[in-house]
């Protein structure tokens, strides 16, 4: 049978299949290339219209809620074979469709009568047919869009992959916040420097060829491996102080060094202020092994220009980033999914009246 | 065994979110920052800094 909905274009086959050991009869319908197989049932399903505008009929079971896709009146437009009804009083009816993915449940209803009967489908792949029936899947319609209850990408694995991707994040930031007490932050350093030479109480001072200044910290242990954070701080105004440091290790001799600069400048033009660059910034060293160390600082600022310096130096520094590139590694892939499915989803109930975006 | 039978459907994003996790703990544990940090020097050195000629980056404003 040859079908088309009585006030649109939309056509579909329907294909009544016969069992002849029990005398069952069941459907396979084909819309826009995606196959149903549909089959009566006893069972009686209660309809739930909800009285707030812009929600829609929904059938409650217990695999779970079966919303309202779609609610039409065939009109027959080319049937062969032989069958035990009048076909031609299928034009009467009134037919809703409730879906579950890869589920349906249909109501017919007589547009005469309370006579309600009920169909239950489920979606089926041309593969499937092509191995129940053996037919030439290239005399297949062609498959368009999405089906009705044609199953969402992943929708097997879904729950697995939702459940396992939340539990993993959950364990990245409990870990996260477990490192802070199992690696807590230490302070090593904290110091004060002149960027010109000066003879500060807890500072070596020395002149050394290229640099106008060279200060070497007391020595401080780190209970490595451990990253290290460097915070500088120095009060500017329309100045600047560059500050090389080198962090050496006493026993090997290993260096790791890094430069900072620090630069602060304001002033009002056209009776507007402005500011530009920071007075303070940060350095951090990462994976440095045990042991005792201590800074070579080379302060460089404008020639007779003494900036005050304030360097803390700390280990253990919580790696946030750490957590949030974990965190965006292992939802990357659930993300990809949920978005898949969304789009699929949207694409779905676009050929419905009954879809969320009806209900806007 | 229900547990099992959904864990191996999505079995490779199991064995690539372990790794990882694990890489995660083990960056963690040793002080390792994915992004990087700030060390610039490319070579291991005996002494303490061969500061003198080591050519530091130095810019000077005006």
């Amino acid at each position: 049978m040859v079908k088309k909905e009585t006030r649109s274009s939309a056509q579909w086959v329907e294909y009544m299949l016969f069992q002849q050991a029990t005398g069952a009869t069941a459907q396979l319908a084909v819309y826009e290339g995606h196959w149903m197989f549909i089959q009566p049932t006893d069972k009686q399903f209660t309809v739930t219209t909800p009285s707030q505008a812009g929600q829609h009929s929904y059938v409650d079971t217990l695999l779970g809620t079966y919303q309202i896709y779609n609610r039409y009146s065939p009109h027959i437009l080319y049937a062969v074979g032989e069958f035990d009804w009048n076909i031609l009083d299928d034009q009467k009816l009134v037919i809703t469709e409730f879906i579950l993915p890869p589920f349906m449940l249909v109501q017919e209803q007589q547009k005469s009568s309370e006579r309600v009967n009920w169909y239950k489908g489920e979606h089926l792949e041309p593969a499937q047919i092509e191995a129940a029936f053996q037919v030439d899947p290239s005399r297949f319609p062609r498959r368009n869009g999405v089906g009705a209850i044609q199953p969402a990408p992943g929708e097997g694995n879904w729950p697995a992959l939702k459940w396992f991707a939340s539990l993993m994040a959950l364990a990245v930031v409990i870990t996260q916040l477990l490192l802070l007490f199992v690696k807590p932050e230490r302070l090593l350093l904290q110091q004060q420097f002149s960027s010109q030479p000066t003879t500060l109480d807890n500072a070596a001072t020395a002149t050394a060829a290229g640099s106008n200044n060279v200060i070497v910290t007391r020595s401080f242990e780190v209970q490595g491996p451990a990253a290290l954070e460097f915070d500088l701080r120095s009060s500017l105004s329309n100045q600047w102080v560059e500050v090389p440091i080198t962090l050496v290790n006493e026993n090997t001799g290993v260096s790791y060094e890094f430069t900072k600069s620090l630069e602060y400048y304001s002033g009002v033009e056209d009776g507007e202020s402005w500011s530009e660059g920071n007075k303070q910034d940060d350095a951090m060293l990462a994976g440095i092994p045990s042991g005792r160390y201590h800074l070579n600082i080379y302060p460089i600022s404008d020639f007779g220009t003494s900036l005050l310096v304030d360097l803390k130096v700390s280990q253990n520094t919580p790696l946030h980033s750490n957590a949030v590139l974990a965190l965006l590694v292992l939802l990357v892939y659930p993300g990809i999914q949920f978005f898949r499915r969304y789009s699929f989803e949207q694409t779905r109930w676009l050929n419905s009246d009954y879809g969320p975006q009806e209900a806007d | 065994m229900k547990f099992l039978r959904e864990l191996s459907s999505i079995r490779y994003y199991v064995l690539a979110a372990a790794l990882a996790y694990g890489t995660f703990v083990w960056a963690g544990l040793r002080g390792i920052r994915f992004l990087g940090d700030d060390n610039e020097y490319t070579e291991t050195l005996n002494g303490n800094g061969s500061h003198g000629s080591g050519g530091h980056a130095r810019f000077f404003h005006k």
